[in-house]
């Protein structure tokens, strides 16, 4: 693992901003942020552990435990919500058996509400691995699940 | 300025925060996460007020506001005073075990804490000494800014943000495995009993400040005493240390409280020990003394004195040694680290001691060269001084040693010396900055002498001949020299120069350097050797060496026929054994009989099998100590003393700061102050000496030892003086040779030396270099910090460093067992995995029953006599 | 249209004259670049309003060096999606808009800092910054001058109050996104403590608007003292939601919606500001102008100039609570007000959506709402109360009919 967090980590040398760049980074490579990178980056940019890890757990999108393959954001803003979210997440949570926030049995999926994906023209809306599926209902949701790998 | 607050008109300084203004005029604003003036955190919003300037209305933080001219600020507006009130309101809702200063706030504004939600604790929670309640902790980052701001330690940190915001230790571990200091800055900035020290009671104790019984930095501590127990320790902020402290001068007294305290003096009958009377021991022992004297004469007897004695202690111990007994066999541990350091220093200064205090070095010093010092754990302290200065006021550092040591984390340059060839790396720079032309030349000219000899010897010390001897790439030397001649550059060394055959070489080396580029007598310059023992550097002043008597006279010269006439007897002129010879002439039945004051050389000199078979062959053996130490053991009678918090006298800090103790504790049963028992036995020899106190003793000091002749314990009763310190009115010398060196023609003598390799290196039987050291945790043979629970649990056992692929090579894991054998002696330990030289492994000498000193080398530098406990040659197998 | 033209490509942008405002600014003088943008009247579009050449003068007059610039694209509140759009439809102007900034204050490097929601995009500006690295566009000696930048991206990681500048560039640091307390300002106290310039992408876009046009036809579009471009992002129950371009003071909010195809459903009341940091309005403020003065006339913001529609199906409470739960999330937990306060405040409304809410819950509100505003330490916390205050004046009758 070492050798592939130094890689990253020479990749981003000549950045001025590297913290948020490496973690991103490390967690598309291993899904998460292993305890082992936090430790290699902090050695390499200078920093302690623990300075890394206090900017890291701030902000909301980089995780430290393994998650399900597929991330599914489903947006509740304010927008989102009058136009039915709520419903969305209902039915998700009843067909997969799960509350939000939390990884599907099988490990396939791990659901997260978010507040505001930035298309409110066609809410309500979710993000799939990055993409945005919008103008949703709590059947079109299911059909985009069911249809993904 | 003038400005407004509550109506009254007020004239405050420029700069000042709006905080600082009301207090100083008598305003209190409630204010919970400010902790130190003028770095705001701005968490807890309490101190919000009411501000109209420039024709604007708004709210601010006091604590982060500055004044400005014609400002109007209502400190107790409704408006303010409900929002405080909602503040604390909420707090209360969250947090129901909330303590501490905090509290005074609650009780002010009549709100009652009343929550009963728990929250999970953090894993820093699992360590031995701090307490964490996380139902009292409204994370105010006053921990955090304590850690990080004040220690540079960063390793409390804030996890997770809005209302799921807390504090861990590292990524959410237990203290030790994030790296935590416990030197408990965290504990005393928390303002709501969050975080706490584990002590036995959670009463107040009435304080008492005297000084750290551990190493040479000679913090004050402040000792909270309730009965005849300490109940908690703080640094104090009175001392050299500004509140400041460690994790021994914070946690480390829990000795003194150890059952295994010896209480009563023990005769060794029949190979046991029995508990017999004070005056059957010290009977016994001077009777026996008496015998061997008159059987083999004065010089078969030698005595250790020791750097944990007082400096009247010392004193009286080598005065009994020397006119007593009548012989110059009297040495102390500092044989075994900085004799190199008195020699090396006089012969190019005139005067064997650091150089600066740490007030110029802390402020003034724009680059510090650590050499062969593991300042963060040996001196921590001053470690965080120069990490401080590094991080906050952006201070050069190089560091010099195999090991990755702290420092090494916050240097410019780190140099992995191969250990041993230090002298080469020096010459190497001066071979730099001659050739850079960076000298200084007008120093060299006006105050030393000797230049073109050193110019001659280092001529041939090119970057590339010092890479092939040191490992270290020559662009690094380049780096180096030029870093250190461009700056006002302070040299601060410890052990890692000191224990070699080479030490006086290492040591002269470094004062060479410092003359070559000026960096001598002025602030925030200067050779700077750290001392190791609380008061090494007294028991030096006072004479407790073979070769020179109180004050540095040399034996049979006028100042020792001066002494001779205060003493009103006859010095022996004959220079008295060394430590380690000592132990040869014991083993080779030379020295019959040995008294030793507090030392433990069984597991801390060199080539122990040969030290126990030494002492085993004595006829008659004293120790006095606080504890049964591998070397008491061995003695025939033990004498029980009471501990540096248990008396009174002085000491004397690495910085030559002559410092008062204050009695924190009455003596444990039987046990007597070291003085008392030095008097007694000498009585019984025929001495007539009525001493009634330390006091009394230094009064003759002062006589004797002219560098203290100014100091009394009157003046030093609240901070101490630095000698020299020549008469009553002088108020001590911070910074030595300013003005001239005190040298017969007043100026410094360049005293090159070539490179010599170490006594042992590896071969191909011993491919290894071993080198030793210390702990954080624990200090010297173990005697103290052993006895002590938590610091056991942080560092159980002894280890070896090894570096990685060294390991692998080995076939060998972290954690798993490695035989490590010299041509001495081989002993079994734990593989650490760590950054260190490869080639090179570390082993701490703290342990007795894998001591490191098994396996070290006691060959000597042969004009310090300081054994070479930094180089020895090993091999290594897995178990 | 001046800001949502469709130049997705450098080769359209080029074609609909992109670029001609940088060559032009270039043979200007700094100061006189910093004049037309005074001249301008323009203000801040990230919602904050600051008159945009003022800021750079500021940042032009530190000795400190080196100076920086940023382009806030850390569009975070709900119902406001122009940035993204922007960003989509016309990349290189907001690149431009950023060059010409950068010249004007002596800027060699900027940090171009977007949300991690729009990672897709930001990955987009970075090929578009290769690209123009390529044409000589960015990079040393641009168009052959003596003028060398360049820029970063750096993508956001889910914090809205990272799009708060102190707690951006924080960010941009590499530690967690903690506001500052300021003073100082970004101007004398920036990225690594240096002079730095931030900007909302929209602002940037209006920088080549105003070179190419000059400051003083560009303060004559809209209405005085309000001029220029803006975009206004609209969402809800509108036939046709999206981002919509007009002038300042030239649309009241009631002809926006109706540009969009007029309610769906029947009208209820609507929010504007800046999503949950916005304000709930009834009819009363359809004629209100869409302008940042009309705006403060009346006591509100015209913020990042977003309009979230309401029709009969929404209730207000939940709407609260909405916004409630929103902040509690984002607020980044610095400062006590904000950090409990939000969290109370969620607590309370969701007591009284459960029908349980009695008047003390409505007074604790009311308490918690004046310390948050006074005591918190950045924007986050003091507007956090803004629907809700709002709400209680334009809807009074449906919120206190719920309680006991």
């Amino acid at each position: 693992m070492d050798g592939k967090v130094l890689e990253i980590i020479e990749k981003h040398r000549n950045d001025d901003s590297k913290l948020l760049a490496i973690l991103h980074d490390v967690q598309n490579e291993f899904g998460y942020i292993p305890e082992d990178a936090i430790k290699t980056i902090a050695k390499e940019l200078g920093m302690k552990k623990g300075e890394v890890y206090d900017a890291a757990s701030f902000y909301s999108f980089f995780k430290f435990e393994p998650e399900g393959k597929h991330e599914v954001m489903i947006c509740d803003c304010i927008v989102c919500h009058i136009k039915g979210s709520e419903r969305i997440i209902e039915r998700i949570e009843k067909e997969f058996g799960v509350k939000m926030g939390e990884t599907t049995k099988d490990g396939k999926f791990t659901f997260k509400v978010v507040e505001g994906l930035g298309h409110c023209e066609s809410s309500p809306v979710m993000m799939l691995d990055g993409k945005i599926y919008g103008d949703l209902t709590p059947e079109k949701a299911m059909e985009i699940l069911r249809g993904c790998e | 300025m003038i400005i407004t607050i509550d109506g009254k008109r007020v004239e405050v300084e420029e700069g000042k925060t709006i905080l600082q203004a009301a207090r100083e005029n008598g305003i209190e604003i409630p204010a919970l996460c400010n902790y130190i003036d003028g770095k705001p955190i701005g968490s807890c919003g309490l101190c919000v007020v009411s501000i109209k300037n420039g024709g604007r209305e708004y709210h601010a933080r006091a604590c982060a506001t500055k004044v400005a001219d014609g400002m109007e600020i209502e400190t107790h507006t409704q408006e303010v005073e409900d929002a405080r009130r909602t503040i604390l309101e909420m707090l209360a809702e969250e947090h129901g075990e909330i303590g501490g200063e905090a509290n005074e706030l609650f009780l002010k504004y009549g709100i009652e804490i009343k929550s009963d939600k728990k929250r999970e604790a953090p894993n820093l929670v699992d360590n031995p000494f701090i307490s964490f309640n996380p139902n009292a902790c409204v994370s105010c980052f006053r921990c955090v800014q304590a850690c990080s701001l004040i220690k540079e330690n960063h390793v409390l940190v804030r996890e997770n943000r809005g209302s799921n915001i807390g504090i861990v230790a590292g990524i959410n571990e237990n203290l030790k495995d994030a790296g935590c200091a416990f030197c408990g800055a965290c504990v005393d900035a928390c303002p709501t009993g969050a975080l706490m020290d584990l002590t036995p009671k959670e009463e107040e104790g009435k304080k008492i400040t005297s000084i750290c019984p551990y190493c040479g930095v000679g913090c004050a501590i402040d000792y909270y005493v309730l009965g005849n127990e300490i109940i908690y320790a703080r640094g104090s902020p009175d001392g050299v240390n500004k509140g400041d402290d460690c994790i021994k001068g914070r946690y480390g007294w829990q000795f003194v409280h150890s059952e295994e305290r010896l209480k009563k003096p023990l005769i060794k009958k029949n190979g046991k020990f029995e508990e017999v009377t004070w005056d059957e021991a010290l009977n016994y022992v001077a009777s026996r003394l008496k015998e061997i004297k008159e059987k083999y004469g004065a010089d078969s007897i030698a005595g250790l004195s020791s750097a944990k004695c007082t400096n009247e202690e010392n004193y009286l111990f080598q005065k009994f040694m020397r006119i007593v007994v009548g012989t110059n066999n009297v040495d102390h541990c500092a044989r075994l680290c900085h004799a190199s350091t008195v020699v090396g220093l006089f012969k190019v200064f005139g005067s064997g001691a650091m150089t600066n205090s740490l007030e110029d070095l802390e402020k003034d010093a724009e680059l510090y060269f650590v050499i062969g010092s593991n300042t963060t754990h040996a001196h921590p302290v001053i470690g965080t001084m120069i990490k401080r200065a590094v991080k906050s006021r952006g201070a050069k550092l190089i560091v010099a040693d195999p090991r990755d040591i702290e420092l090494a984390e916050y240097s410019d340059l780190h140099l992995r010396q191969r250990p041993g060839t230090d002298v080469a790396l020096i010459n190497g720079m001066m071979n730099v900055i001659i050739s850079h032309g960076l000298e200084d030349r007008e120093f060299i000219e006006n105050r030393t002498e000797g230049f073109e000899k050193l110019k001659e010897i280092v001529k041939k010390y090119t970057p590339e001949y010092v890479e092939k001897i040191t490992g270290v790439p020559k662009e690094d030397i380049i780096k180096a020299a030029v870093l250190y001649a461009t700056h006002k550059s302070a040299i601060i060394y410890a052990m890692g120069i000191t224990q070699h055959t080479s030490g006086t070489a290492n040591v002269a080396s470094l004062a060479n350097l410092a003359l070559l580029t000026g960096n001598v007598g002025k602030r925030g310059a200067g050779v700077n050797p750290l001392r190791g023992q609380n008061n090494v550097q007294g028991a030096g002043d006072m004479g407790a060496l073979p070769n020179v008597l109180p004050g540095y006279a040399k034996l049979g010269t006028r100042r020792a026929r001066e002494i001779e006439k205060i003493w009103g007897r006859k010095i022996p002129e004959k220079d008295g054994l060394t430590v380690v010879e000592m132990m040869h002439a014991a083993s080779k039945g030379v020295i019959k009989g040995m008294y030793i004051m507090g030392e433990n050389p069984a597991v801390s000199d060199p080539d122990q099998k040969h030290v126990i078979q030494a002492l085993k062959n004595l006829e008659f053996l004293v120790v006095q100590d606080l504890f049964m130490s591998e070397t008491a053991q061995l003695a025939d009678v033990i004498l029980p003393v009471v501990s540096s918090l248990e008396k009174e006298g002085t000491f004397t800090n690495t910085e030559r700061r002559v410092q008062l103790l204050h009695r924190v504790l009455e003596p444990v049963e039987d046990a007597k102050p070291d003085w008392w028992i030095i008097q007694e036995i000498a009585k019984r020899m025929g001495a007539e000496w009525n001493y009634e106190s330390p006091k009394d003793i230094f009064e003759e000091i002062r006589k004797v030892v002219l560098q203290y002749r100014g100091i009394t314990y009157e003046r030093i009763e609240k901070m101490g003086l630095q000698w020299p310190c020549p008469s009553e009115g002088h108020h001590g010398t911070k910074i030595l040779h300013e003005d001239m060196f005190p040298t017969p023609n007043g100026l410094a003598k360049f005293s090159p030396y070539e490179y010599n390799p170490p006594a042992e290196e590896p071969d191909e039987e011993y491919p290894f270099v071993l080198t030793t050291g210390r702990t954080y945790e624990h200090f010297h043979t173990g005697t103290l910090t052993r006895k002590i629970d938590g610091f056991n649990e942080l560092i159980p056992e002894a280890f070896v460093e090894i570096h990685p692929e060294d390991a692998e090579k080995l076939g060998v894991e972290d954690g798993d067992c490695i035989e490590v054998e010299s041509r001495r002696g081989k002993i079994r330990v734990k593989a650490k995995l760590a950054g260190i030289k490869k080639g090179v492994v570390f082993i701490p000498f703290h342990f007795a029953e894998s001591a490191a000193n098994v396996l070290t080398i006691d060959a000597l530098d042969p004009e310090a006599k300081i054994p070479e406990l930094k180089v020895a040659a090993v091999r290594l197998k897995k178990c | 249209m001046l800001l949502l033209k469709d130049a997705r490509n450098v080769e359209d942008y080029l074609a609909q004259g992109g670029f001609k405002a940088l060559r032009k600014a270039l043979e200007f003088g700094q100061d006189e670049i910093i004049k037309e943008v005074e001249t301008s009247g323009l203000l801040g579009r990230g919602g904050a309003a600051f008159p945009t050449g003022l800021k750079m003068k500021f940042v032009r007059k530190e000795r400190k060096t080196p100076k920086y610039i940023v382009a806030n694209a850390d569009e975070g509140e709900p119902g406001t999606f122009k940035d993204r759009v922007l960003m989509e439809r016309n990349p290189y102007q907001i690149l431009e808009g950023m060059i010409i900034s950068a010249y004007a204050i002596g800027a060699k490097k900027g940090f171009f800092y977007i949300r991690y929601e729009y990672k897709e995009i930001a990955k987009d500006i970075e090929r578009k910054i290769e690209e123009l690295r390529r044409l000589g566009i960015l990079g040393p000696s641009i168009y052959g001058s003596k003028f060398s930048f360049d820029i970063e991206v750096v993508l956001g990681a889910g914090a809205y109050v990272c799009g708060e500048e102190t707690a951006l560039m924080e960010s941009i640091e590499g530690k967690r996104g903690f506001p500052r307390i300021k003073p100082p300002y970004p101007a004398q106290y920036g990225l690594w403590g240096k002079p730095t310039l931030i900007n909302n992408v929209e602002t940037l876009a209006n920088i080549p608007v105003v070179m190419s046009m000059g400051g003083a036809n560009y303060s004559r579009l809209g209405k005085e003292g309000c001029s220029g471009p803006k975009l206004f992002s609209v969402s809800g129950f509108v036939k046709n939601p999206g981002v919509y371009e007009a002038n300042l003071g030239e649309k009241t909010i009631g002809e926006m919606i109706e540009l969009t195809g007029g309610v769906e459903g029947e009208f209820k009341g609507l929010m504007i500001g800046g999503g949950a940091a916005g304000f709930i309005l009834n009819e009363e403020y359809l004629d209100m102008p869409l302008c940042f003065k009309d705006a403060k006339e009346r006591g509100l913001f015209l913020g990042t100039g977003d309009i979230i529609v309401f029709n009969e199906s929404v209730n207000i409470w939940d709407i609260l609570l909405n916004i409630a739960k929103f902040f509690e999330h984002e607020s980044c937990g610095q400062c006590f007000p904000c950090r409990y306060g939000t969290k109370r405040m969620r607590e309370i409304i969701e007591k009284i959506v459960r029908g349980e809410g009695r008047k003390e819950d409505i007074e604790k509100l009311n308490a918690t709402a004046r310390a948050m505003k006074i005591a918190s330490l950045c924007p986050l916390g003091a507007s956090a109360m803004l629907a809700y205050e709002s709400a209680m004046k334009n809807f009074r009758e449906e919120l206190m009919g719920v309680i006991q």
